[in-house]
Order: C-alpha cells, then sequence, then structure tokens
C-alpha cells in the first residue's frame, strides 16, 4: 500500500481504524478527531468495526447522498449514533475491552460539556447534544436527561441491533431521516438538481468535506491526500541557443556572483573542461563553488547552528585554489549589469527564504527525522561493517602467527595467534550528489531533509559525507558543496535551493572529477555517490547536433537520458559505487532505471527512506565486496 | 519434563514418524559425557504440519533451515527436535564476526604445546549432536564455507593441519533464518542447497491460545482468547509495517502473563514486555492502542486466572 504523508495525530488514528477493521489495506474515508486536534480513540474502532462489519463503501455513499442538505452534519450525528449502537453490539462479543473504552468515551463526552463555555454550548444543536446526552448517560449509568415524547421515539429509534446488514441498515437509517427530518435523500438530491455521478460527485464531496467541523466530537472525511510527489514543473526550452563572447562573460560574471569564486584555479578549470565537455556537452561549461550562503544567517534553531560554528579550520579555509579570497558576496568587481545584479540580489533573498522554509520543515519533523537518523545509523553500521575487512589482532587462540611463535618459548607470551579483531578498516566514504534544478522546487524542503537524514546517518555510522548539488544555468554546469568531509555537521544542506535546468550525464562526470581528486590522495578510499533525483535530465544547452543535422537537438527525451547512463557506467568502472533515490514522477520511473540500473530506490516520502537506503547500501556495496 | 513424543502422538502426527523417532533414539545413545546437552523444552512447538517436515527430513539424514519471520518459533521447534530425538544440542549464534576458526575450532596453548580447541561444530560432528545454527545468514560467505562438506554427501570435516573427521551419522546441523533484519544476507546458494528449507508461518491464533493455555493451565478460555489476538492484531500492524517487529514477540507476551499472574495489572504487564521492546516513542503509542483497544488496562490476575 502506499503511504500518503499523514500528520502523526492521523496515522494513529488510521492505525486505530485499521487495527479495529483486520485491514490494512483501504483508505478510510473517515476519521474521528476531538475539536483539539486529538483522535477519537473509540469512534476510530467504531470506523473500523464499520469496514469490518458492514459495506463501508455503501455507508459512505449513504452519507454522501445527504451532504448537500443543510442539516447534514446533525444527520451525520445521529447516522454515527445509529451505527455506534449497531457494531458495538456485533463486536462486543468478541472484543470485551470495547465495553471500557465505550465507558471512557461516555465520561469524556461529559467531561468535555463541562468544558465548554456558554457561547459553545449556544453554537451546538442541541437536538444532537440531547441524544449524545442520552447514549453516553445510558452507558455510564448516569441519570437519563429530560425528553420530549418525539425525542424519546429518537433515541429509542436510533438503538439499532446487531443482527442488521448493509443494505437493511441504510433502509433504517433512509427511514429514520423521512421519519423524523421529513428529510429523503434521494428526492432532495434530484430536485435539487444536483445528482451528480461520478468523478465530479467523489470531487465535489472531498470538497465539501476537506473541513473540520466544529463540534464538541468530530467526524472529518479525509481530504484528496494529494501524495503524488511528482509536481514536475515543465521547463520551457527556450527556442535556439546561440552565444557570443560577450555572452559567455556575463554568463561567467553571473556565476560567479550567484554562486562564489571557482574552487579551481582559471587554467584548470580550463583543462576539465576540455576533458568533461564533449560530445554533447561540447557547448558547456562548468562551475565548482563552495554554498556559503548559510555563512551570514544567525542560527534559527539550537538544532540547526550557523555553518561556521561546526566547520574545522581546514573546512573554513575551504579548498578554493582560487588565489582571491576577497569577499564571496562582493561582485562590485565584477562586470555586470544593473539588471542582472538586481535579479541575483533578488534570487539571494528567495534562496535565504527558502533556507528558513527548509529550517522550519526539518523543526517540524524533526521527531520523524531524528528517529530516522538513530534507526539508519544503527542499521547502516550493521550492514557496512559486515562489509568491512577487519584487522587481524593478537590473541590467545587462533591461527598461528609463525613469526612470533618464538615469543612463546623465549617470553612465555601466549598470544601468538592471529584472530579477526574488532577494529575495521573503514574505508568508505559517501557523496551526495542533490539534483537542484527548478523541476525540484515543490520538493525542496522535502529533499533538504532527506539529504540531511541520509548524511547524519552515514556520519553516525562512521562514513565521511560530502553533499553537493548541481544545476545548470546559462549554460554553465554548477556543482555546490554544501557539506565537504570535514565538516562535522550537515546542517549546510539547508542551503539547498530548486533553481535552473539539470544536465545530469556532464553533473555526473564533474563529481566523478571531484570524487577522483580524493581518489588520487587516498588510494585505499572506497566511493559511494548517492544521486537524489527525478531522472528528468533537461537543459537550455541544446545536443550536438547530429552528422547531417542543421540545427542542434533539444537536451531533452531519451539521449540526455542515454548520457547520463554512459557518466553512471563510466563511474561505476572507475570504482565509484553509484546508485540512485529516485523521487519523481512514474513517467520518468523508466529513466531511473535506464541510468542507474538495478541500483535505485524509489520513495515518496521521508518515512519510506530508511528502509529503502539499508536495502540500497546492501545493494551496493554486495556487488564489490571488498577483497 | 514434558513427553514430547506423547505431545507429539497427541496432535497427530504421522504414526510412522513417530516410530521413526523411536527407532533413532533407540539406534544412537547418545553419550554420557553430553547427556547435560539434551534440551528440556519449556514451551513446545504447536504446528502438526512443520513437525511432520522437519522429522521427516532428520529421519532422511537431511540437515534442515527453518526460515521466517521473528516469532514463528525457529528456535523453540529446533529445541524441540533435540530433545525428541535425545540428542546432546550445541547452539551457535551467528553474527557478521563469525568466523571458520569459531565454528571448527582454533590454534591455542595449554602451557605445553600448542594444541587444537575444538568449536561446536567440531564437537556436534563427532558427538552425533544436533548443533542449531542461529540466524546463519548473518555470518560472512567466507565463515560459511567450512560448513559445505560437512553439509553435503561427504560428511566430512577437514581440519587445517589436522585430521579429518567424519559426521557421525546421527548428527544434524538445524540452520535457522530470518529475513530482511539489518545486516542479513541472502544465503548463498551454495549452503542453502545443502539444506532442507522449512517456510516458518507465524503461529495461528488457535495454536497459540493452546499454547498459552498450555503455560497458564488456569487461565480463562476468553482471556487466553484475547491475548492471542492481541498478539496477532500486533503481527499485523507490523506486517503491514506500520510499527516494527521489535514489540512482536511471543516470549514477551507470556511473560507479561507471568507478571499479571504474579500481581501487576495487565496495563503495566503489557508495557513493560511488549510496548517497551521498543524505543520508538511512535511506535510505542500505536502498540498501546492496539493492546487498549483489546486488553483493558485495570485487567488484574483475578479475571485473567480467577481465584
Amino acid at each position: 500500500m502506499i503511504k500518503k504523508h499523514y500528520s502523526s495525530n492521523s496515522r494513529k488514528a488510521l492505525n486505530v481504524i485499521w487495527n479495529a477493521a483486520g485491514d490494512y489495506d483501504f483508505d478510510p474515508p473517515f476519521l474521528a478527531f476531538y475539536s483539539n486536534g486529538h483522535p477519537d480513540f473509540y469512534f476510530n474502532v467504531i470506523i473500523g468495526l464499520t469496514k469490518k462489519w458492514l459495506d463501508i463503501d455503501k455507508i459512505t455513499a449513504f452519507i454522501d447522498s445527504y451532504s448537500y442538505a443543510s442539516a447534514s452534519d446533525e444527520y451525520d450525528e445521529y447516522v454515527w449514533l445509529a451505527l455506534e449502537s449497531c457494531l458495538y453490539d456485533k463486536e462486543i462479543g468478541s472484543r470485551p475491552a470495547l465495553s471500557d473504552l465505550r465507558k471512557a468515551h461516555a465520561e469524556e463526552f461529559f467531561r468535555i460539556q463541562q468544558s465548554l463555555s456558554k457561547q459553545q454550548m449556544e453554537l451546538m444543536s442541541m437536538p444532537v447534544y440531547t441524544q449524545q446526552q442520552a447514549r453516553w448517560s445510558a452507558v455510564t449509568g448516569r441519570k437519563m436527561p429530560l425528553m420530549s415524547p418525539k425525542e424519546h421515539k429518537i433515541y429509542e429509534a436510533l438503538m439499532f441491533p446487531s443482527e442488521l446488514d448493509t443494505d437493511v441498515l441504510i433502509q433504517r437509517l433512509s427511514e429514520f431521516l423521512k421519519e423524523y427530518f421529513r428529510f429523503d435523500p434521494e428526492a432532495s438530491d434530484k430536485e435539487a438538481g444536483r445528482h451528480k455521478t461520478g468523478l465530479f460527485k467523489k470531487l465535489w464531496g472531498r470538497h465539501k468535506y476537506a473541513q473540520i467541523k466544529n463540534t464538541g466530537h468530530l467526524i472529518v472525511r479525509t481530504g484528496t491526500g494529494d501524495g503524488d510527489p511528482a509536481n514536475a514543473v515543465l521547463l520551457k526550452q527556450e527556442n535556439g541557443f546561440n552565444r557570443t563572447a560577450g555572452d559567455d562573460a556575463e554568463a561567467r560574471a553571473y556565476i560567479e556572483s550567484c554562486f562564489g569564486k571557482s574552487l579551481y584555479p582559471e587554467a584548470e578549470l580550463s583543462n576539465i573542461e576540455s576533458v568533461l565537455c564533449s560530445g554533447d556537452d561540447i557547448d558547456c561549461k562548468l562551475w565548482f563553488a563552495e554554498d556559503k550562503s548559510s555563512h551570514k544567517h544567525t542560527p534559527t534553531s539550537p538544532d540547526v547552528p550557523a555553518q561556521n560554528e561546526n566547520r574545522t579550520e581546514s573546512a573554513r579555509s575551504v579548498e578554493n585554489k582560487s588565489p582571491d579570497k576577497t569577499d564571496p558576496c562582493d561582485y562590485s568587481s565584477l562586470q555586470l549589469s544593473k539588471q542582472a545584479l538586481r535579479e541575483i540580489s533578488n534570487a539571494k533573498s528567495s534562496v535565504n527564504e527558502q533556507r528558513s522554509k527548509n529550517i522550519d520543515y526539518f523543526r517540524k519533523h524533526s521527531m520523524q527525522i531524528n528517529e530516522s537518523i538513530r534507526k539508519l545509523s544503527s542499521e547502516l553500521e550493521t550492514v557496512i561493517s559486515s562489509y568491512l575487512k577487519h584487522l587481524p589482532e593478537p590473541s590467545e587462540r587462533g591461527i598461528l602467527d609463525t613469526k612470533k611463535i618464538y615469543r612463546l618459548a623465549v617470553l612465555g607470551d601466549q598470544k601468538v595467534f592471529l584472530r579477526e579483531g574488532d577494529e575495521a578498516e573503514n574505508n568508505l566514504s559517501l557523496t551526495i550528489l542533490l539534483d537542484a534544478s527548478q523541476s525540484r522546487m515543490n520538493s525542496q524542503e522535502l529533499i533538504a531533509s532527506e539529504a540531511y537524514t541520509l548524511s547524519e546517518s552515514f556520519v553516525k555510522a562512521g562514513i565521511s559525507v560530502q553533499i553537493l548539488s548541481f544545476r545548470s544555468i546559462k549554460g554553465y554546469t554548477v556543482l555546490s558543496r554544501l557539506k565537504s568531509f570535514e565538516d562535522k555537521r550537515s546542517d549546510g544542506v539547508f542551503g539547498y535551493f530548486a533553481a535552473g535546468w539539470n544536465r545530469d550525464a556532464l553533473a555526473l562526470k564533474a563529481c566523478g572529477h571531484m570524487i577522483s581528486d580524493i581518489q588520487k590522495k587516498e588510494h585505499d578510499r572506497q566511493h559511494i555517490l548517492l544521486v537524489l533525483t527525478d531522472a528528468s535530465p533537461n537543459d537550455s544547452v541544446p545536443l550536438a547536433p547530429k552528422p547531417g543535422e542543421k540545427r542542434p537537438g533539444n537536451y531533452e527525451g531519451l539521449t540526455p537520458v542515454e548520457n547520463a547512463r554512459e557518466a553512471v557506467e563510466e563511474l561505476r568502472k572507475s570504482g565509484i559505487k553509484t546508485a540512485a533515490v529516485f523521487h519523481g514522477s512514474t513517467a520518468h520511473l523508466e529513466n531511473a532505471y535506464r541510468i542507474y540500473g538495478k541500483e535505485y530506490i524509489r520513495i515518496r516520502s521521508l518515512a519510506q527512506l530508511a528502509g529503502g537506503i539499508i536495502d540500497l547500501m546492501q545493494s551496493v556495496l554486495r556487488e564489490n565486496v571488498p577483497e | 519434563m514434558t513427553d514430547i513424543l506423547e505431545f507429539l502422538k497427541n496432535e497427530g502426527l504421522n504414526r510412522e514418524l513417530i516410530d521413526g523417532i523411536r527407532d533413532f533414539k533407540a539406534k544412537y545413545a547418545s553419550h554420557n559425557e553430553y547427556n547435560s546437552r539434551i534440551p528440556e523444552p519449556e514451551y513446545l512447538y504447536y504446528g502438526k504440519d512443520t513437525w511432520e517436515e522437519a522429522v521427516a527430513a532428520i529421519l532422511a539424514g537431511r540437515n534442515i533451515l527453518l526460515a521466517g519471520p521473528k516469532a514463528t518459533g525457529k528456535n523453540v521447534l529446533a529445541d524441540n527436535l533435540a530433545a525428541v530425538f535425545g540428542r546432546p544440542e550445541w547452539n551457535v549464534s551467528f553474527h557478521i564476526n563469525t568466523d571458520a576458526a569459531y565454528l571448527i575450532g582454533t590454534d591455542t596453548y595449554d602451557g605445553q604445546k600448542v594444541v587444537f580447541r575444538p568449536g561446536p561444530i567440531y564437537l556436534t560432528a563427532s558427538n552425533g549432536g544436533f548443533a542449531v545454527l542461529d540466524e546463519i545468514n548473518m555470518a560472512k560467505n567466507e565463515a560459511l564455507a567450512v560448513l559445505h562438506s560437512a553439509l553435503d554427501f561427504r560428511h566430512i570435516i577437514d581440519v587445517p593441519g589436522y585430521d579429518k573427521i567424519n559426521i557421525a551419522p546421527d548428527c544434524r546441523f538445524i540452520a535457522t533464518m530470518n529475513y530482511g533484519y539489518a545486516g542479513t544476507r541472502d544465503l548463498n546458494e551454495a549452503l542453502s542447497s545443502r539444506f532442507v528449507i522449512l517456510s516458518m508461518k507465524p503461529i495461528d491464533e488457535a495454536d497459540l491460545i493452546r499454547l498459552i493455555k498450555r503455560s497458564y493451565p488456569d487461565i480463562k478460555d476468553n482471556f487466553a482468547a484475547q491475548f492471542a489476538k492481541l498478539f496477532a492484531e500486533i503481527a499485523l500492524k507490523a506486517e503491514n509495517a506500520e510499527i516494527s517487529e521489535h514489540a512482536l514477540d511471543l516470549r514477551g507476551l507470556l511473560d507479561a502473563l507471568s507478571l499479571i499472574r504474579m500481581g501487576l495489572k495487565a496495563g503495566q504487564a503489557l508495557e513493560l514486555c511488549i510496548v517497551n521492546k521498543t524505543f520508538d516513542e511512535y511506535e510505542r503509542g500505536l502498540i498501546k492502542d492496539c493492546i487498549n483497544s483489546r486488553i483493558p488496562a485495570e485487567l488484574d490476575r483475578l479475571a485473567v486466572f480467577g481465584a
């Protein structure tokens, strides 16, 4: 079952319903809450029992049938009292605890009524209140309220017995509404000309019931629950792409002012471009930068300190090989038009705003995130340690170390045997590469929190982590480092924002280059690259024209996917274990498979991240067991 | 001590298999030295079909792999099998650091010379015991490779630097495996092909009621049923990934009944033995809701067990 992203209270309510129903494979059309937002335990059990004992779809359809009536809220309360009576009797034989739950609910009813203000009492429907009071008084053994003869008849009529099946029960409910309220659901529906059918009726119903009802006892219809994370923003291709030398200079200045100085000196950057910007990427440029957007921010939460506080000296110094270390935000020396400067200023404000949103999202889900980190890091430790080589250590038993046997005779040292020690040779590193193109704009907060969760989990498991983001703007594919290996904490990732295009193949090649810099220094280090992507490469810089073609093709469709696949293949050949976390439209799922093969997982929510990553890591590490 | 053969007869096990067990016991008397290793199980395994499959495999000279999720009674069955066949039992818990030396044996110094100290597999093989290889899929392949020659037609263990030993004809290897735990891996094909694999199903409600009533003969029938239903509901919740399997603990359920019988209220006992098995606060909430919908918190010994 696909899990939608519910609040924790909703998920609690759902679990009670599913448990009572004995079925987790349905989406309950109702959830019960008190007006303070807490789930109503007993009535969620009743909703679950509706599924267990009756046809919940027919019950829902009946409730929908009078939803247009002005008194529909009141009718709902009567209907649920009737259902409660019937379902309680059906279930009590097999669930004796239901009696205590019913009493507890009844006591809660009276406790809430005592706390209501006079105004709140006036807002209530007194006929409904009387019936509820009567029902719960009988349950708790309290004195029954004073009722008129009609009210008494309604009270008796709502005591639906257990032997009713769905059709008879609905028939009785219909008769009840007709007799006591002169309301015929089918007749009034048609008369009003609002006998909607099919999809429109469902949508209308959802619209109407996606509100919280303000009564002491809430039955709330669930909304549409749009859990589709795709929300892919289609990037419109520019018509044609022509670049002049002047454009080049301005684009370069623009990129530098947006993202900061290049990590590589000019000459080295040129060399890198000459190697990597080939084939379909021949018209492209590269930029490698350190994300400094968080440096000027004061901490907004004790959990998320400013990046500066957590950087080691080496991280602060940055692997910036540029000789010019002036304030990275001082772009007055760069020749940019006023419009460009204005654009950049606005963009920086938006980036700051996005950072705040990322942090707010993190705070809102911090319990879930911290729990995921705790669980994931513990499981990662187990998985990873099973693939690491354990260093041998001297012992009093094991395999005889003949080189040391003399110590036995001469020194009486019995530790002349070797056995696998506890210490493992941890030579794993992880790079998390985030697609930061505009197609991700509806998932920015989620992606930042996902990356944070992953990074912290791996760090806690003893793996060093860096986080990079990539996007393409003005012909430049820019890799920004949000967290370096030396950074102790991962909150730099909250500087993540989505903008621009995504030229996946070139980004992967550029990332591979950054990793190879490390591999040159640390030969034994094994590297894992984890790409968070929607597997939908798209760029304004077109593909190189094919032989015989006059016009270049747009960078979209199958060719960029194939280019990305080749880039991943090259990475894997160079020893970088590459895998992906796919979070996007089902339409692009095939792309994810083409590019990454089996080494990817699909997730739709943060809750699925931990479990998916463990499976993925086992698969990735198993493919390349250390010798 | 429970007469397991009698129990199996009452369970309706195939008569020929029961006779086969008797013949096996008569043929292979256990060494007095290791009699203390013959288990006396506290719990019996309920599941006639699984019993028949396991016994048939053992009588046919095969080793068995019990594969299944948590709380399916793998270790209980392994224990019961060693007991009913009257064999000394060696328990080996596999983990990621398990190596060949730990299983077969290592060299050590006895004060005068380097000697070989046999490991549990060596001892089981040479003394006709039953080795319970618990969570066999936690170990690395290179550690498990030493078992190949013991498990297949060769029936030998070749100890490097020492002699080869022939596996005793009454020796059996009973492996258990849980899949899906972090750190577990699929069992490699070379090893899995050397076992008869029994897929262990979760205990059904009827058998669980019988298990509860056997463990607590004084429990009232309706409460035995309610506790069994509670376990089934927690299992279903874990199966649907709403909670982890930590709280799905059959021993925990039985322990809770023990505590209720000692005087704790049901809510407290279940919190100690079931709810607290998970450290996730949110999960605890879901499990408590599950419990509250089935077992009143204030339920006491008198209500559950009578006077």
